[in-house]
């Protein structure tokens, strides 16, 4: 679950100042407001919405969706090296709709109206070290772009590649660089999409067509290469991945959100985002889903989860994050403690926000369960 | 005890200085006008050039950015995939693609620069940065309720507008101030002829010291739409830190180097933009040289004021020798008096210098763009280290030409100080001895011209040392002739016409600086118009040759659109037609202008070839693939037929055979001309650039450029000109270009009539009682002012006279030596005698002018008086 970046995002592009505190008068980061504000019902016009259930076919569904304004591709992971070391990833890549119509591409192939944003993170936990990198390329010419079949979402030398349905047994590939750090992975499905919310439309906000597409690869045998300033690390973990598309997500009472994709030993997975309001509330549209090791998921809505904040995180950048939660689900038997890696895992891209690998350990229907995961929280930094 | 006396005698002196140079304020006027001249023209000439120089080089540094190397390829471009090939392939992250070229507002020429904003930021943040008070202009509302409103935009919203509204650019302030434009106005650009419609998103560079006066920035598909650039970059800009180490640095270009195709090179943007601001040297030298020539003539004009006032005081500064003072305490009293003048006449020289220097910079600005590049350039940017150059030559050269009048006023003995007689004396003995070191100086010019190779600058110092040598043996010559001639005017004049010739000889030491001054500033007139006329007559020649088509047919910028061409060729009346593709050619060695010609049959006459056979050189031409080379470049790279050049083409460094030379005035620059078959054959690039259209014997041009205004109509701005009316632009352009040139040396001109009228009013004056007694001994005030007039006229006919030879060994030097050395150009000396006849009655006309005054000082004296004065 992502919120739209687009409009702070390209103003910190021109001024170039990713990192940095905005210069005075540009918007403030992670200012859902101003975002609402932008890309409010008004905006959507001439773009595709998120008003019924699709069927979703794969893996044409692993592409883009170009009609809609937004879309992502989003792979995190928990990974151990040969050596006993604990990192963890994140691979994203954005595609933003700048307008509806498709430009004019005759007489220039760098004519677009789409843009891609891709960040990189990686928490190497003994060093106490978060990497991140953001980068920006035009959907055009080649520069960035995802396609399919076969499904191939790139931006400059990152990528992913997703194999085909039909050679089930090749990994999928997943390879970024930047920063002296080097990331190649081979990735593996070891479970069919999910889709969550109602057959995978996820309903952000009352409004019609405030939803999105929404499904997960809730577990990915992972394994490869991740090289550190020369330091190269054999490494396997498990991953997850999000996939979501649409026009228009928040509405104007809506602040952020904390994400939660939590993987537990006894082969199950946990989705669930909690949007919070600008009042303080919790929004009635936070949903999620529980994925069995075997069967059928199960969709959660908020007045099944409960989430208690046990301890919070003041980013030296400005804000306070919540940083340790006890989330239960009284009618699934689970109550789960989760704990950052690592405190500082704050993403310092055109939009702070903080994203970040998670410790689980918890009780499921009286045996003990422990776990990894990735939490996500936005809408936090001032 | 001399000193005891001297030390409380200083105070005295100096008021005694002050005192005197108060009382004899047009003295004071003259030396301080010679000193401000001399500097005001070399400050001037100082500043126009720097503040070109600077303008160009601070678009370089806007255009580049943080560029530390670029990616060029042939006439055509970069493919742009290679852009996206580095960055995905080979994982290349400082790289930014640019497409660029010039368009015009209205008369304003902006520099459009198309680029991907995502790949900016560590190019050029400024253009970024600067978005921060951009103001957006929204339409609310339709019909009777429609309103604008402005907000304060963000930047999101420019770069949404930037990428996704073909046309939007952003401006920078200065230009939009200038344009009248503000942001969200929609304004027509014109590109390549054709027009487009464009729209202002947002202003850049509140800050004006930034250069970005020309700058139109665009998103590189803007760009290349408009440009007409599908599929291809001008240029891929490259930032290797430095700072990385340079081994790093190394590692990185090498690893750059091999993801390249054949053909396509990576070159520093420093060397680049030196190679290209280099095309402009040569032609600055030269307003140099001119502006020295200037300071030059102020530094005969110090002297004549300066040894002069040392001349009035020799009885004071004799009777203060007698009364004990050293020889160091007088010429120290009269090296501060003259350093005090220096300062005060430099200082005035460096505010007029500023401001000549505006009045100049319109010139060569004019020039530079004429000839070799685009540069926008309104205000002299007043450089602390041209001023102070200026200031310290002014304070140099009053101090040489005090130094001896000073050291001559010193070392006499105090009794002999007190006769002037003894100074003529001294000054007659001493002209064989000037004039032979003159000769020395001649010779030693002639030396060095010889072995200086092809030097520019060796060049220039040669010419001054000739100036200098036969300027010392003026003197000499005119004792020979003032004596000569004394007998021949008593003849003709009577008595006054034989003292006014016979006084010119008698008061050496004071008319020959004069008539120095005015001879070498009547020279430059001589050699400069010399030099014009022939360069002139051979550029009219040679269009008259070249230019053989009866209608031309180009764009002012950019090339042909193809389907009009073909259009253009079908109309009736046509029956041959040439074109011509003028590209670009670079390589690590530098820029090579290539011209690729498909010639009609009657070009091949128009042709101007430099020896060979021709038939066998155009057989090379057309079907060896051999090129001909400029007489400027195989001037100045020492190579001819039989001899290759190597060329960088797509499939890398090829050497092509070289046919021959040919002429041309076009540019000074490394040009080459290549059969069209041949540059097909490598290049992938079939625009033309230009047209040369032959008629029928009876079709009527007017008519025909007619129809073609009216096929182009709507499609491209066509320059359509008819033979002659090209013509007649070529030499306004041409003759433009020495505008500059004229103001200099009338300036030269001016400073020596003002050195004449310095010498007559200081002659007449320490006169005074020689003329006193011509009163007394029964001439008329009539006949008096006659005799003055008459002396200057002499001095005039003498300056102007010596003027000839000097000029002429100048038109030589300035023609074979300076012009070859500097440009290349080869051209035929042409003398006409108007030029001298001009040259000489400017000399005599000005030093009449400037003897007005004097003689009716002269006439109005009172004998009584002026007999009184000792």
């Amino acid at each position: 679950m992502k919120n739209n970046l687009l409009s702070i995002v390209l103003s910190m592009i021109m001024c170039g100042c990713d990192g940095e505190r905005p210069p005075a008068g540009a918007p403030a980061p992670g200012g859902s407001s101003r975002l609402s504000e932008l890309l409010g019902a008004d905006d959507v016009e001439g773009y595709a919405l998120v008003l019924e259930p699709r069927a979703f076919s794969f893996p044409r569904d692993h592409g883009q969706h170009p009609a809609y304004r937004n879309e992502w591709w989003y792979v995190t992971g928990n990974l151990d090296g040969g050596g006993g070391e604990r990192f963890g990833f994140e691979l994203t890549v954005f595609r933003f709709s700048l307008s509806p119509e498709i430009a004019d591409t005759q007489a220039s192939e760098w004519a677009t109206n789409q843009v891609y944003i891709g960040h990189f993170a990686i928490t190497d936990a003994e060093a106490g070290q978060f990497h991140v990198a953001q980068r920006y390329a035009r959907g055009a010419l080649g520069l960035a772009g995802a396609e399919a079949p076969p499904p191939n979402v790139w931006l400059e030398d990152w990528y992913l590649r997703i194999a085909a349905e039909d050679e089930a047994d090749g990994p999928w590939r997943l390879h970024a660089r930047d920063l002296g750090i080097e990331l190649s992975l081979s990735l593996m499905p070891l479970k069919a999409p999910v889709l969550n919310g109602i057959d995978g439309l996820s309903q952000k906000s009352a409004e019609p067509g405030n939803a999105s597409y929404y499904y997960s690869i809730p577990r990915l045998q992972t394994a490869g290469t991740l090289a550190i300033d020369g330091d190269i690390h054999e490494v396997s973990g498990l991953a997850w991945m999000d996939r979501e598309w649409g026009s228009s997500a928040l509405s104007g009472e809506q602040e952020g959100w904390d994400w939660f994709a939590l993987q537990l030993s006894d082969g199950s997975e946990l989705m669930f985002y909690e949007m919070r309001r600008t009042d303080g509330l919790r929004d009635r549209h936070s949903a999620g889903t529980f994925i069995p090791a075997d069967g059928e998921s199960v969709h959660l809505s908020h007045d099944d989860v409960t989430i208690k904040v046990r301890d919070y995180w003041d980013s030296p950048q400005g804000g306070r994050y919540p940083m340790a939660w006890t989330i239960a689900i009284p009618h699934l038997q689970l109550e789960l403690h989760v704990d950052p890696v690592l405190e500082a895992q704050e993403l310092s891209t055109s939009v702070r926000y903080w994203e970040g690998a998670v410790d689980i350990a918890g009780v499921r229907s009286g045996s003990a369960v422990v776990g990894r995961g990735y939490v996500e929280l936005t809408g936090y930094a001032r | 005890m001399r000193a005891t006396l001297a030390k409380p005698m200083i105070p005295v002196l100096y008021r005694a200085s002050f005192g005197y140079l108060m009382r004899h304020p047009w003295q004071l006027a003259m030396a301080l006008i010679g000193i401000c001249i001399g500097v005001a023209v070399m400050v001037s000439v100082d500043l126009a050039n720097e503040s070109a120089r600077r303008a160009f080089l601070m678009s370089m540094d806007t255009v580049n950015g943080e560029a530390t190397h670029q990616i060029v390829a042939g006439p055509a471009g970069v493919d742009e995939q290679l852009y996206v090939r580095l960055r995905v392939q080979h994982g290349l992250r400082n790289i930014a693609p640019v497409v660029e070229g010039y368009v015009d507002v209205g008369d304003t020429t902006l520099h459009l620069l198309g680029v991907d904003m995502f790949a900016e930021r560590d190019f050029r943040g400024y253009a970024l940065q600067d978005l921060n008070e951009l103001q957006v202009v929204e339409d609310r509302g339709d019909g009777p309720d429609a309103q604008t409103e402005t907000r304060n935009g963000s930047r999101g919203d420019v770069l949404l507008r930037l990428l996704t509204e073909r046309g939007t650019v952003l401006m920078s302030s200065g230009a939009a101030a200038s344009l009248g434009l503000s942001a969200g106005a929609t304004f027509d650009v014109m590109v390549d002829g054709k027009v487009v419609k464009a729209n202002v998103a947002a202003l850049i560079g509140a800050d004006a010291d930034r250069g970005l006066g020309d700058l139109l920035i665009a998103d590189i598909a803007t760009a290349q739409q408009w440009l007409g650039h599908a599929r291809r970059l001008s240029r891929i800009d490259v930032r290797i830190a430095e700072q990385a180490g340079r081994d790093l640095a190394g590692t990185r270009i090498e690893r750059i180097k091999a993801a390249l195709p054949q053909g396509t090179l990576l070159l520093p943007a420093a060397a680049r933009t030196r190679s290209i601001g280099e095309m402009s040297d040569a032609f600055m030298t030269n307003l140099t040289a001119m502006s020295l020539l200037a300071m030059l003539i102020g530094i005969f004009l110090i002297y004549n004021s300066v040894s002069f006032a040392v001349l009035q005081r020799r009885s004071l500064i004799g009777v203060l020798r007698a009364l004990g003072l050293t020889r160091r305490q007088t010429f120290r009293l009269l090296v501060l008096e003259a350093l005090t003048l220096g300062i005060a006449g430099a200082t005035l020289g460096l505010g007029l210098g500023i401001w000549l220097g505006g009045k100049l910079l319109v010139l060569v600005s004019q020039s530079i763009n004429d000839l070799y590049f685009v540069v926008n350039v309104t205000d002299v940017a007043v450089s602390p280290l041209s001023m102070f150059r200026g200031f310290a030559a002014g304070l140099a050269a009053t101090l040489v030409a005090a130094a001896v009048p000073a050291w001559e006023a010193a070392s006499f003995p105090p009794s002999l100080a007190l006769a002037r007689s003894s100074l003529e004396r001294r000054s007659g003995k001493l002209a064989p001895l000037v004039a032979i070191s003159g000769a020395a100086v001649v010779l030693l010019a002639l030396v060095l011209l010889r072995v200086s190779g092809n030097g520019l600058v060796a060049g220039l110092i040669a010419v001054f040392m000739l100036i200098l040598g036969m300027a010392l043996c003026i003197p000499i010559a005119v004792r020979g002739s003032s004596r000569r001639s004394a007998p021949i005017a008593s003849r003709l004049g009577g008595t006054s016409a034989r003292l006014a010739v016979a006084g010119v000889d008698a008061s050496l030491s004071r008319t020959g600086v004069a008539i120095v001054a005015l001879a070498v500033a009547v020279s430059a007139t001589i050699g400069v118009s010399i030099m014009v006329d022939s360069f002139r007559s051979s550029v009219g020649d040679w269009l008259e040759n070249t230019l053989r088509s009866d209608l031309y047919v180009g764009v002012s910028r950019g090339t042909l659109d193809a389907a009009l061409v073909d259009d253009l060729l079908r109309l009736p009346g046509i029956v041959d037609h040439s074109s011509s593709r003028r590209v670009w050619l670079e390589s690590e060695s530098g820029r090579i202008r290539l011209t690729a010609i498909d010639m009609a049959r009657e070009s091949y006459a128009g042709a101007d070839l430099e020896g060979g056979d021709p038939e066998s050189t155009w057989r090379a031409f057309e079907q060896q693939g051999a090129v001909l080379v400029s007489g400027s470049y195989a001037y100045r790279h020492g190579v001819g037929p039989g001899d290759q050049v190597s060329l960088p083409t797509p499939a890398g460094e090829r050497p092509f055979p070289i046919a021959g030379t040919y002429r041309s005035y076009d540019a000074d620059l490394d040009a080459l001309l290549m059969s069209r078959k041949t540059y097909d054959s490598v290049w992938d690039d079939p625009a033309i650039g230009s047209l040369g259209i032959y008629l029928h014997d009876d079709a009527d041009a007017r008519a025909v450029m007619q129809q073609m205004r009216e096929l182009s109509n709507g499609r491209q701005a066509l320059v359509i000109s008819s033979n002659r009316e090209l013509r007649e632009r070529s030499m306004q352009i041409f003759d433009r270009t020495f505008v500059i040139t004229n103001v200099l040396y009338w300036l030269a001109v001016g400073v020596a009539a003002v050195g004449i009228l310095g010498a007559m009013l200081a002659l007449q004056l320490e006169r005074a009682r020689e003329l006193a007694v011509f009163r007394a001994l029964g001439m008329t005030p009539g006949q008096l002012g006659c005799m003055v007039i008459m002396q200057t006229g002499f001095i005039g006919l003498l300056s102007g006279i010596a003027a000839i030879p000097l000029g002429l060994v100048m038109a030589w030097v300035l023609i074979d030596v300076i012009n070859r050395r500097a440009f290349g150009w080869h051209m035929d000396i042409a003398i006409s005698p108007a030029v001298l006849l001009t040259a000489v009655a400017l000399a005599v006309i000005a030093s009449l002018a400037a003897g007005l005054y004097p003689a009716w000082r002269a006439a109005q004296a009172k004998p009584a008086l002026a007999m009184r004065e000792e």
